[in-house]
């Protein structure tokens, strides 16, 4: 028997003794439901009990409105579970908020635990092009949970950090199959951009951010009609990205100096800018990584 | 567990794309063999466009001038290694970074009514028809017309009017 049943066992009894002296209430009667395997219509119960006045200021009603809708997430798929999941996450935190005395605050952190890891994998599992928002708001949800799991902010940063970052990862691959893809582009920058704003020398995301720019303005010349001998308007907006990717690229680079696709990138962009020390420069670093004596 | 869990975060890495100006220089020189009429004298079964010693931009010529002709020509991209490799090309394109003297080019296209471009302060005054110059930050062209005229080719209004620094 898993440690939830358990509780769940011991709590319905105690439940049950208590309730015995007055009758059986509605709780009571969703737990023994619950028991006996009717998940949705112990569910139906509690939901009933959560709206009615006389049971929903305890701490009861919103634990096992917790429970139950925990115990029915892990029936279904990551895509449908969330909202159950979210119910049950919102209930538990009703219920700790109402166990002002802190009598149950094992089962109570038990379920928050659970939900919290549950939050954190569903978050990962639909980090995939179809699913993204979901991820996101599911992330956001994590984020609160831990709120009641003491972690401190330099965690939650890096947390944040490593979840953007993969969205934005996702999302490269989505646009390296197809750079026309808008949307995948601007996740790109939305998600770098937010880890920058977190740690602005965050190595990745200033290189991804670099060389995305640095990408879209070379597709611009590249997208540009063959046939066409006027190049004039293609290579001023070229030029644009090239400008915006420059400090992404200079940044990577004081970071790490020894990528040879930023020192590529900034010597192709120095060459646009016509400025040939500086493209010089750094195609020499490139050929001395390159060819290291 | 409570923490991480999301995918590496260092893979996969965004790669970095070509010299983009090569792009432009291919597609400048293609054009340019709508631009000219050529002398009849000059049609053999190909039109060739040859390049001094530049794989990277030979192949952007390739990849664009694929399933494209001029007239009924098919369009054939060498890559010359010295000048001596040189022959019936309809257009020599001579790269910023090569040393070669641009009269010793002109000499042995002038049988074929070659074309010269040129990437170089002055390619003009040394005879080139087409000169690759940077302005504003952008890849321009200044064309000589009386150039031209010594190469008995004939230029079209239109590639006038897109030139800079026409005489």
């Amino acid at each position: 028997m898993n440690i939830y049943k358990y509780i769940l066992l011991i709590i319905g009894s105690l439940l049950s003794i208590i309730t015995l002296a007055q009758g059986q209430n509605d709780v009571e009667r969703a737990v023994q439901i619950f028991q006996g395997g009717n998940i949705e219509n112990a569910i139906s119960i509690i939901d009933s009990c959560a709206n009615n006045t006389k049971y929903n200021k305890t701490w009861e009603v919103w634990y096992y409105k917790g429970f139950f809708y925990k115990e029915l997430a892990k029936k279904q798929t990551v895509e449908t579970a969330i909202d159950n999941r979210i119910i049950a996450y919102e209930s538990i935190i009703k219920a700790i908020s109402l166990d002002i005395k802190r009598e149950n605050i094992e089962q109570d952190s038990l379920n928050l635990r659970y939900l919290t890891n549950k939050f954190n994998n569903d978050a990962a599992a639909l980090i995939n092009e179809s699913n993204y928002k979901k991820s996101e708001y599911i992330f956001n949800y994590y984020l609160k949970a831990l709120k009641y799991q003491n972690v401190d902010d330099q965690k939650t940063k890096q947390l944040n950090i490593d979840f953007k970052s993969a969205m934005g990862s996702m999302f490269i691959e989505v646009y390296e199959k197809n750079s026309k893809n808008v949307q995948a582009y601007d996740q790109i920058i939305k998600n770098y951009s937010a880890v920058l704003q977190i740690d602005s020398n965050n190595a990745n995301a200033n290189y991804q951010l670099g060389v995305t720019y640095y990408n879209k303005g070379v597709n611009i010349i590249y997208l540009h009609d063959v046939d066409d001998l006027n190049y004039e308007q293609d290579q001023d907006l070229a030029l644009k990205e090239f400008k915006i990717a420059l400090p992404f690229l200079l940044k990577s680079n004081e970071i790490n100096n020894k990528r040879t696709e930023t020192l590529e990138g900034l010597s192709n962009i120095y060459k646009a800018l016509n400025n040939k020390e500086r493209e010089n420069y750094y195609t020499e670093e490139l050929q001395k990584l390159k060819n290291p004596k | 567990m409570l923490f991480g869990a999301f995918v590496p975060v260092e893979k996969p890495m965004l790669g970095i794309r070509p010299d983009p100006q090569q792009r432009v220089k291919a597609v400048f020189l293609y054009n340019f063999s709508k631009y000219f009429e050529w002398p009849k004298a000059n049609k053999n079964n190909m039109f060739i466009i040859g390049v001094l010693d530049n794989p990277r931009l030979c192949a952007e010529l390739t990849t664009i001038t694929q399933n494209r002709k001029v007239g009924v020509l098919n369009i054939v991209i060498k890559n010359f290694k010295t000048i001596q490799e040189i022959n019936k090309c309809n257009i020599v394109f001579i790269p910023e970074e090569s040393n070669i003297n641009v009269s010793n080019v002109l000499a042995i296209v002038k049988p074929f009514n070659g074309l010269v471009v040129t990437e170089r302060q002055n390619g003009v005054s040394q005879g080139a028809v087409v000169n690759f110059v940077i302005k504003e930050n952008k890849l321009k062209f200044e064309l000589s017309k009386s150039n031209a005229k010594k190469a008995s080719l004939k230029v079209s209004q239109s590639l006038t009017s897109l030139a800079i620094n026409v005489d």
